[in-house]
């Protein structure tokens, strides 16, 4: 497989909700599943998981006599600004050319920023491994020439992975209405895409979809840390070691100054 | 003549400073390659390049000298509390004779203190101050609200699992902020006491003797030391 930026697209209309993309994460992956009970929904685990790095999530939603069941992919959305990566003090996010963001285990110090700075909700701690575990978008199999896992398992083609631009231009000329493609300053655009006919207008509705896909995911106070707290931080830090500096020499000529008047 | 003495610190102060400058230090050092990799990544690679060999892969050198950083930045915490604590909760017991308190409490009152700094370290004059200037007092109550500020976040930052990650977030900014506007007081509070020649004698008075020469209390803090003759 060329190289280049990548995508795995979501559709769920074409989605039976088999949960085999699932189980695939763990055969591949291997990482234990979880055992659960039944939750409240289908959705099983409920939520990610450190070793659950993509969980189905069954939805019923309902306008009048109208009823929808909707299955909806979870996972890390593999953002192109990845500011899960540029929290990390210790580099151990990387973000490949492909798009997959990919935390480095022999590198993670378990300090959560990148938990922080995730506005999808994504990375989840382990406090047994003191380690941050999410999706590497099969980053192996990628480098490999083979499809992420979930996209080989999927029976219905309501994942896809290709070429980033080629796929969004695809699905978008087809009529699908796409999320991920440009979000917005804080995530960039995402490399798990989202794309739907059949929810047209409603990607970014939360009744449906929109407690995931969010309008403007970002984080305030990690925005505020990053654009303004630092960069100011570190001006006035070295404004002020210049005006140090500057006092110095005032000082030191006005004690010349006093030296001279005494010799006189 | 021999020369006369005041005392101007106490051996507990003395003692409180001297290991808050190990601590402060400490927080610095340890802080400043979370804060910037780019810029101190090399603290990190120091600290964790000597025992990388015994952790195997489970990390990188770099990661390790993070993870040994973190665990300073928390035990210095813990020490600091150690030697602050009793400190500040013996300094209530006598809290009316603090010589922080402002001598007045009004706006004019302010500028004229900060006027007076002007006089004293920029015009090289000799203004009447008490013990303590605005500038030094000011400082003193940073200082005092600044630890409390970096334990609230810290503790925060330490122990998030007990709080909402809203709050971890809020905390984190708020650290960030207190860090820097720690080091901007530092730097100046370090440059006053240290680069000015003429100011030395309270150098010598805060880390050695305790005590400062008559003659430069006469002439750098006049009205204290008016109150002290009064008080012969």
């Amino acid at each position: 497989m060329a190289a280049g930026e990548k995508a795995i697209l979501f559709t769920p209309d074409s989605c039976i909700g088999c949960r085999a993309c699932q189980v695939a994460c763990h055969v591949w992956n291997s990482t234990r599943p979880e055992v659960t009970d039944f939750s409240p929904t289908f959705t099983n685990p409920p939520d990610l998981l450190p070793n659950v790095w993509t969980v189905m999530e069954y939805k019923e939603v309902g306008e009048g006599d109208s009823f929808d069941w909707l299955f909806f992919k979870r996972q890390c959305m593999h953002c192109s600004n990845a500011p899960c990566a540029e929290a990390c003090p210790a580099g151990a996010i990387e973000v490949h050319p492909e798009g997959a963001v990919v935390i480095r285990q022999d590198k993670c110090i378990g300090c959560r920023y990148c938990v922080e700075a995730c506005p999808y909700d994504v990375p989840r701690y382990d406090p047994i491994t003191n380690k941050v575990y999410k999706c590497t978008m099969c980053i192996d199999r990628l480098q490999n020439g083979l499809e992420p896992a979930c996209v080989s398992a999927c029976p219905t083609d309501a994942l896809v992975f290709g070429d980033y631009d080629e796929l969004v231009s695809k699905y978008r000329a087809a009529g699908y209405e796409i999320y991920g493609d440009s979000v917005n300053d804080y995530v960039g655009r995402t490399h798990y895409v989202y794309a739907t006919k059949r929810w047209a207008g409603k990607l970014t509705d939360p009744t449906y979809f929109g407690d995931h896909l969010l309008k403007d995911p970002r984080k305030p106070a990690v925005s505020f840390t990053r654009s303004v707290v630092r960069p100011v931080g570190w001006a006035l830090t070295g404004l002020t070691l210049v005006g140090l500096l500057g006092h110095l020499a005032l000082w030191r000529s006005k004690r010349m100054e006093e030296v001279k008047k005494g010799g006189e | 003549m021999t020369e006369k003495f005041v005392r101007a610190f106490t051996e507990a102060q003395i003692w409180v400073h001297k290991h808050l400058i190990h601590f402060t230090a400490a927080f610095l050092l340890t802080g400043l390659p979370l804060i910037s990799g780019d810029w101190f990544g090399w603290i990190a690679t120091a600290l964790g390049y000597p025992l990388s060999n015994l952790f195997g892969n489970a990390y990188s050198a770099y990661s390790l000298g993070l993870q040994i950083a973190r665990w300073i930045h928390r035990l210095s915490a813990l020490g600091l509390a150690t030697v602050i604590v009793p400190y500040g909760v013996l300094q209530l017991f006598r809290i009316r004779q603090w010589e922080i308190w402002p001598e007045c409490w009004s706006l004019s009152c302010l500028t004229r203190g900060i006027g007076e700094l002007i006089d004293y370290y920029v015009r090289k004059k000799r203004p009447n101050f008490g013990k303590y200037n605005v500038g030094q007092k000011l400082w003193t109550w940073a200082a005092a609200i600044g630890v409390i500020w970096m334990y609230a976040t810290g503790l925060v930052l330490w122990f998030r699992d007990s709080f909402s990650p809203a709050t971890w977030e809020l905390a984190h900014t708020l650290h960030d902020i207190g860090f820097f506007l720690a080091v901007i007081g530092l730097a100046v509070h370090v440059y006053l006491a240290t680069m000015i020649p003429e100011h030395r004698p309270m150098l010598d008075a805060m880390f050695r003797t305790g005590t400062l020469p008559e003659e430069f209390v006469k002439e750098h803090h006049p009205k204290w030391y008016e109150k002290l003759k009064a008080e012969e």
